[in-house]
Formats: C-alpha cells, structure tokens, sequence
C-alpha cells in the first residue's frame, strides 16, 4: 500500500503523522517534501541521489531507525539535479520490496504535492482548525480528486474537540480523526521515534493505531471498488 | 484531408520549422519530422503535449489551422516534415489542446509535471563555483559594528593563512609585512571587483562570511583528499554531489586562495597604516 500525507499548508503535523502512521503500518517513510525536508536524516544516499539517478530507491533506505525512512536531500543543488517524475517509479519500489510505503508529501499545488498523490493508492489529509489550514486543505483535496487518489482519512491534529469532526468531515468528504496536543508525541518526534515506542499507551499512541486501522480498511475495500474499473 | 505548408528559418546553426495543419474536417494528424533531431516546444522545462523525439500528433479542425513550431540542429530539408497519418476525430475524443484538465487515470508522472509545473529552484537560485559569493553573504551584515569586523579582519586572515599553509610565513599583523604587502597591492583589485560582478554591495560585505565560506571548502576539499580506499573515494565524491562538483570546488578553491592573498596584502597595509595614524585632534578641535 502506499499512502501519502498530505496538507493544505505547511506546519499542521504532517511529517510527525507520516512517521507514526509508517510505525504503526509497519511501512517504509518516504520524505518527498524535496524543498523543505523534515525528517531526520544521516549520511549516505538520498531522495535527491534516487531522483537524480545516483543511487537506487532500495540503497537510499536506511533500516536502522524505529521506522526505516528514505531521507530526502537537503540541498538546493540536489534538489536542482533531481527528476521529479521519478518519485512514482521510486515509491513503487520500496513498495514492492518492502510492502507499504507512507509519503511525507509538500502542502502545495505543484507538481511536488501532485506526484506524490500520482503514485499512491490513497491519500490522507492533516488539517489544523484554523481557516488557512482547512481552506488548503479543500484545494489540496480537490487536486488529490483531479488525480484519482481517494481521501482515505483526515486528521484533525492537535486538538480533541471531537464537536469539530462533523462539518469538517462533509466539507471535506472524509472521516476525520482527532489526534490532541500532546506533548508526549512531540518530545517522542524530536527524539526520531514514534510515540507507540515511548509510550505505547499514551493518548497519542491509541488515536495512532486507530488511525492506522480506519486507513488500512478504507484503502483495503478502495482498492477492491476500483478493481473492476 | 489535410494539408501541411511549411516556413523554415536559419539562425546560427539551428533550423526553425514553422508548420501549418489545415484540413476541411476535424483530423488528428501524425506529423514526422525529416530534421532529426527534434527539439520540440517546452512547457516547465518537459516537451509539450503530443511531441515526440522524432514529430508530433496533434488535431486539426475545420475551424482553424494547426500551427506547430520546433527547432533542430539538422540542416533544412524540402520538405521538413511529413504527414504521416489522419484520422478522423471521433466525437468521443477531445481536442489536442484540452490541457487544462488535470484528471486522467492515465496521466503519466511526466504529463502531470507538466501539468502542474516543476517545483525546482531555478537554476540561479543554486549556488556553483561562479556565483558562491551570493550565497555566502549573510543578512546580518549590516547590524555589525564596525569594531567587530575590523577585529575579524585582523585575527581571520591569519588563521585561514595557516589552514592553507601559506609560505609568507610573517604574522599578518606585524608591520614587518608592510614592505612585502605594498608590493602585491595592485592584485587585491581584482578581488574587489568580483563581488560586484555578482551584483553585490563591496562595501558592507562582511569578510567573516566569506572567510566561513572559504573555510566550509577547504573542510569538504581535506575530506576529498584525505579517502584512503577506492570505495572511500567513490563515496566522498557522491558526497560532495558528483565529480563535476569535485571539479567546479577545485577551480573554486583556486579562486579563494587568490583573494586570501590578496586579502591578505591588504591587511597587512591596513593594519600599518592603523598603527601610524594619529588624528591631530587638538590641532582640529581649535581649527574647528
């Protein structure tokens, strides 16, 4: 399965959310936000080395986290020598080997943030209850619409008012799911963990692992409703 | 039935085919270029809808012509390109130009790029040999005081002589320098002139910044140097972003070790003349 988490606007949560959903999936984390990478990385290939046709997808993984991640680039030059284009077939890849890929994708209109909607089987929307998250968020489901990936879910992050859930779930035409502030996730994110490993039982971790679930059944009866078409 | 006129232009080397389609029915046409190779109309930097590297299928409509240009590097042949194949455009299909849809089940990673534009830096915005300086300058640069600077100045240009293992062997500071510094003064010019050639502001632009830079260089220069086995060497140049980047460092390093020398001279000229001056105060506070 490969997922993409996506956003209407930066800052929402959305790298900290691909990487917990990875743990949770047990899939491989892809950070194709080219120009403002987030997750951590270490030395060795990169997105940007994939892209450009410097290394291979599956050389670019690195295992050795809680959750293997294929880092991207930081650099402008990189990022001036990648091929966007190749992110489908690289994604596709790991997928194959690995079985299951979460795409840490860019808020945006691009071709960055469209790619990453182009190869996935379903994507997921984190929004933030304020008005320029969520009217991103509405253009960024409207381009995941023009490409035929369904919205399998969206996160409603930092915040439990479960009240909210209703109107943003018609306005955007998905489930949502609440993940509240917590300052466990965020002190598991900035030590490059994910928090069902710190602390399996906080909060965080249980919306986690429901999210994981509600998103495994939504792409597993999409994927058998688009079959025959 | 339709029918393909042509007007070619020569400029320098590159031949430039300008074709029109016309036909008295809808028809989509394959056209093939007998200048090979093709250079087709761009769009974000991806050949444009319909092209190919050898021609280009495109619809024509009773309406209105079908205008097509390229370019190729081939001389001009009579004639440049042929009608291969019409077809009839069936009700169904739409017209060649319905580019502004951006659903398709079968759009390609390619046609979606193209659709949606890259998302790249351009290609000014990324630092090479050339125009490193831009990068390297700080916008804090005009907070500094002015004793700051000079004091990096003085202390700075010493520690880089060393990294580099220059051979004046004098401490830059020392006014012994003065005779042997005047001499290479004509050669800081240059040195002056190369900022401003980035379009940059000479006048407050730091010298720490620069010195950084030039140091962040040097460090990735002995990380290049100091592989001990092939596969340390192959990894060190994915590294530093490939052998070009290997190269472009190398011509850039040589640049760098010209201006420190320069840069150099004209501390110790400074630094001389600092120590000499005394502003006649009293003179001027009574002229004043």
């Amino acid at each position: 399965m490969i997922l993409t988490v996506t956003a209407g606007k930066g800052g929402v949560g959305k790298s900290t959310v691909a990487y917990n959903l990875a743990a949770e999936l047990g899939a491989v984390v892809v950070d194709a936000d080219l120009g403002m990478a987030d997750l951590p990385a270490a030395r060795g290939p990169d997105l940007h080395d994939v892209l450009a046709g410097r290394a291979t997808a599956i050389e670019a993984v690195r295992e050795e986290g809680a959750v293997s991640l294929l880092p991207c680039g930081r650099s402008l030059a990189g990022l001036r020598a990648a091929d966007p284009a190749a992110l489908v077939e690289t994604v596709r890849e790991v997928d194959r080997q690995y079985g299951g890929v979460v795409i840490d994708a860019p808020a945006g209109m691009h071709s960055d943030a469209g790619l990453p909607l182009l190869a996935a089987d379903a994507c997921l929307l984190v929004v933030r209850q304020t008005r320029p998250a969520v009217a991103g968020a509405v253009r960024t489901r409207e381009l995941a619409r023009a490409l035929d990936t369904p919205l399998a879910r969206v996160v409603l992050n930092r915040t439990d008012r479960e009240s909210e859930t209703d109107s943003l779930a018609s306005t955007l035409g998905a489930p949502v799911t609440t993940l509240p502030e917590s300052e466990t996730l965020a002190r598991a994110q900035r030590a490059g963990r994910p928090v069902r490993s710190v602390a399996p039982e906080s909060v965080a971790a249980r919306q986690f692992d429901r999210l994981a679930s509600a998103v495994e059944r939504a792409v597993g009866s999409g994927r058998t409703a688009r079959s025959p078409g | 039935m339709a029918a393909l006129d042509w007007n070619l232009t020569q400029a320098d080397d590159v031949t430039l085919v300008e074709l029109v389609v016309r036909s008295e029915t809808d028809q989509r046409v394959e056209i093939e270029s007998n200048l090979r190779p093709v250079w087709p109309p761009r769009r974000h930097g991806r050949p444009a809808a319909g092209w190919t590297d050898t021609g280009v299928t495109g619809v024509v409509t009773a309406d209105e012509p079908l205008v097509l240009g390229y370019a190729s590097p081939a001389d001009s042949a009579d004639p440049p390109a042929e009608l291969t194949d019409q077809q009839p455009v069936t009700a169904a299909e739409e017209p060649q130009t319905g580019t502004g849809e951006t659903g398709s089940e079968s759009m390609s990673p390619r046609e979606l790029v193209r659709e949606l534009g890259e998302a790249q830096p351009p290609r000014d915005a990324v630092p090479v040999p050339d125009s490193a300086t831009a990068h390297d300058q700080p916008t804090e640069s005009t907070t500094r005081s002015p004793e700051g600077t000079t004091g990096q100045k003085t202390r700075e240009p010493a520690r880089t002589r060393t990294a580099e293992q220059q051979t004046t062997g004098e401490p830059a500071r020392s006014q012994t320098t003065e005779p042997q510094t005047t001499g290479v003064q004509a050669s800081e010019r240059p040195s002056r002139e190369s900022p401003s050639r980035d379009g940059q502001e000479t006048a407050e632009r730091p010298p720490e910044a620069w010195l950084d830079a030039v140091e962040r260089r040097l460090d990735e220069a002995e990380r290049l140097s100091g592989v001990e086995s092939t596969e340390e060497a192959h990894e060190a140049v994915v590294a530093a972003g490939g052998i070009d980047e290997v190269r472009a460092l190398q011509d850039r390093l040589a640049a760098d070790h010209r201006r420190v020398e320069a840069f150099q001279a004209r501390c110790g000229d400074l630094d001389a003349r600092l120590a000499d001056i005394e502003i006649p105060l009293a003179t001027l506070e009574r002229v004043a």
